[in-house]
């Protein structure tokens, strides 16, 4: 018998047995819109991420008051003998700014904030920072209308792209609006651009004000000259290693701890990559067992409708050989099956999972689909059907026409 | 029934029938011959052109040591290019077990099968499946057809297991099935038509593949008596035609029609006919 034969035969006979072939091929679906979903919002994370520290070059870092590797290492810190959380001072920035090659740096301090506008109030993260952020992180700190407050001015603010568009509901925060602080007036000076779907997402939500003027917010949170963030430009011609190194040890004197019990962290591009990088890893591991067990269990459906197949079909099968058919032609009938119904199971639940990473698309779920999965998901899920139909098809092969035409 | 005379073989004593059979086997004029005429002569070798299927010493038992049962013991015959035989016997008498043998759906405890000249017991499961699917064609009883195959798909099946192409299966299926006045019903399921028709269906099936043997087993044994008549009437159209056609059945009536008859009973050749 033909291949293609075999494949006339295989469709003629799920199409008889319609309820049972789509219920098997929806194990099947289930198990590849899972993998694909899966692995496509993973890489979609994981591009987002690169993306956002294609903004962030390697001649940026900044300075948070934690050990994100003791923070991560030891889950909440509650395993840690020592809590990897500190706290930064005026003296680390003065520190920082004396180490050489550290061209700029920016202080802010974050937080949350009631904002009122237009009677309406919402609760936002606010940016207190240096004006220079604007300059350091210029390429994701993007104003797109208006300007950046100045060192000198107070009392003004810089709006993310959905705190001015869309966070009001129909009214729109332009630039010139005041609005309310913590009850106190600001008056819009820019708009920043919209950062997009990506991780930065969240920011589109934060306003910006002067340093002086978040000291001022974040007052009753913050200790005497304490500093949430130290952003830094380092300069042209310096190694960016050699100057993190420098941060490091000058801060860690300043709090009197060595380096492998430091409570603040130097973040440049690198580190990101290669944090985000082990979590996506891990992630993406964990979720590829699911998935393959959620296959797994799909090719057992497979396997339980093809055995369930070859013992209703015994006469069948004793007709093809009393016309002649050997046993590799009652293999390849039976094989061709189920590999149609893991073909099948591929194509739709690719095009299933393609249609959810567009709708969660639409909500802002990062996802990238790779033109070779395609090619993967068919031969993964014949594979599966192959699999999953060898023994039943062998069965079948080798039963005795005798018995298989119902006379012993 | 008026020319038959003759045995060729009585049933023996089971401890016996072993040694007898080897005997008959070495003496290959012995094993060759067993179709005698009425007057207890050999058939003369230019009567029929040639020997299509020949059973050597065949025994077929299940299970084994004391509790083995011999479906078929020690059978010997000859059939030759164009007869049409019948394999006649009571129900339980072998006669099934005698037509798998004969058409390679099972494989004898002991002795030869040949179809054509061709041991059949000493070659490869897939040799023999080719070699049934060229040279026999099967009409059941029970029709056989594939449920969810149509007439003409049923019909096209032998067609598409030795790989001829589709217009070509499709050209030779419709034009059987015409020549047996189902044209009308090519496109319809087993379940959609009548018995006859069916029985039509698988005798266009039988033939698609040109076998040299057509073995039914009771084709009428589902029918009516009328449309009995008519598949009966098919098969004697196919003798005519000059095909090898074995017919195996219980019922008496249906010897009419045939040539030849080898009665058994027991599992034995009670005796073997010509019918003149």
């Amino acid at each position: 018998m033909k291949f293609q034969d075999s494949i006339e035969y295989a469709v003629k006979s799920l199409r008889t047995r319609q309820l049972r072939s789509w219920l098997t091929i929806l194990g099947i679906v289930i198990g590849v819109v899972a993998m694909v979903v899966i692995t496509s919002v993973t890489e979609g994370v994981s591009k987002s991420v690169t993306d956002m520290l294609s903004t962030f070059g390697p001649d940026k870092m900044f300075i948070v008051p934690v050990n994100i590797d003791k923070a991560m290492s030891s889950g909440s810190g509650l395993g840690g003998s020592q809590m990897p959380f500190g706290k930064l001072y005026q003296k680390d920035v003065d520190s920082v700014a004396s180490v050489p090659g550290v061209k700029e740096t920016a202080r802010v301090n974050y937080g949350r904030a009631t904002v009122k506008f237009k009677g309406k109030e919402i609760d936002t993260v606010v940016y207190g920072g240096d004006t220079k952020i604007f300059t350091i992180f210029g390429d994701f700190f993007q104003i797109d209308i208006g300007r950046a407050y100045t060192e000198s001015e107070r009392r003004v603010v810089v709006l993310g792209y959905d705190a001015a568009n869309s966070m009001w509901g129909k009214d729109k925060a332009a630039v010139g609006s005041v609005m309310q602080i913590n009850g106190k007036d600001y008056r819009v000076v820019g708009v920043m651009k919209d950062l997009g779907n990506g991780m930065a997402a969240h920011d589109n939500a934060a306003i910006f004000v002067p340093f002086d003027d978040g000291k001022e917010l974040f007052k009753s949170q913050l200790a005497a000259n304490e500093v949430t963030a130290i952003y830094i430009q380092v300069d042209t011609g310096f190694d960016p290693n050699e100057i993190k190194d420098g941060i490091e040890r000058k801060i860690a004197s300043n709090h009197r701890v060595t380096l492998e019990n430091k409570d603040f962290s130097v973040i440049t591009a690198d580190f990101i990559r290669q944090t985000v990088g082990s979590i996506l890893s891990l992630l993406s591991e964990l979720l590829f067992a699911i998935t393959a067990v959620a296959t797994i269990v799909g090719g057992i459906g497979i396997s339980n409708t093809m055995f369930m197949a070859v013992l209703e079909r015994i006469r069948e099968i004793g007709i093809l050989k009393s016309i002649g058919a050997t046993d590799r032609d009652i293999q390849l009938i039976f094989l061709t099956e189920s590999a149609l119904i893991g073909l099948i199971g591929g194509i739709l639940g690719f095009a299933a999972a393609v249609a959810i990473l567009f709708i969660a698309g639409q909500f802002g779920v990062p996802y990238l689909i790779r033109i070779r999965w395609v090619i993967f998901v068919f031969v993964f899920s014949i594979g599966v059907g192959v699999a999953a139909g060898y023994i039943p098809a062998r069965q079948a092969s080798r039963m005795e026409p005798v018995k298989a035409l119902g006379y012993v | 029934m008026t020319g038959a005379k003759s045995a060729s073989s009585k049933p023996q004593p089971a401890g016996k029938a072993a040694a007898m059979c080897t005997q008959a086997a070495n003496s290959h004029e012995a094993a060759g011959t067993s179709l005698h005429t009425g007057n207890g002569k050999p058939v003369p070798p230019g009567m029929h052109e040639r020997e299509i299927l020949r059973l050597e010493c065949v025994s077929k038992l299940y299970g084994s040591g004391e509790s083995g049962v011999a479906a078929i013991r020690d059978m010997d015959f000859t059939i030759h290019n164009g007869e049409l035989t019948s394999v006649l016997g009571p129900s339980g008498s072998g006669k099934s077990t005698l037509l798998h043998l004969m058409g390679l759906l099972d494989k004898p405890t002991t002795g030869k099968v040949y179809i054509a000249g061709t041991d059949t017991t000493s070659i490869s499961d897939a040799d023999q499946a080719r070699l049934r699917g060229k040279m026999i064609g099967f009409v059941f009883q029970a029709f056989n057809l594939i449920s969810s195959f149509t007439a003409l798909e049923n019909v096209e099946l032998p067609l598409m297991i030795y790989d001829v192409p589709k217009e070509e299966r499709r050209k030779k299926a419709t034009a059987i099935l015409e020549r047996l006045q189902m044209g009308h019903r090519l496109n319809h399921l087993p379940s959609q038509l009548s018995g006859g028709e069916r029985q039509r269906v698988a005798i266009a099936r039988a033939l698609i593949n040109d076998p040299e043997i057509i073995l039914a087993d009771e084709p009428t044994g589902n029918l009516d008596s009328k449309t009995g008549e008519e598949v009966l009437k098919i098969i004697e159209d196919l003798h005519q035609e000059g095909r090898t056609i074995i017919l195996v059945t219980h019922d008496e009536s249906l010897v009419k029609v045939t040539e030849k008859v080898v009665r058994i009973r027991d599992g034995r050749l009670v005796k073997s006919e010509v019918l003149v």
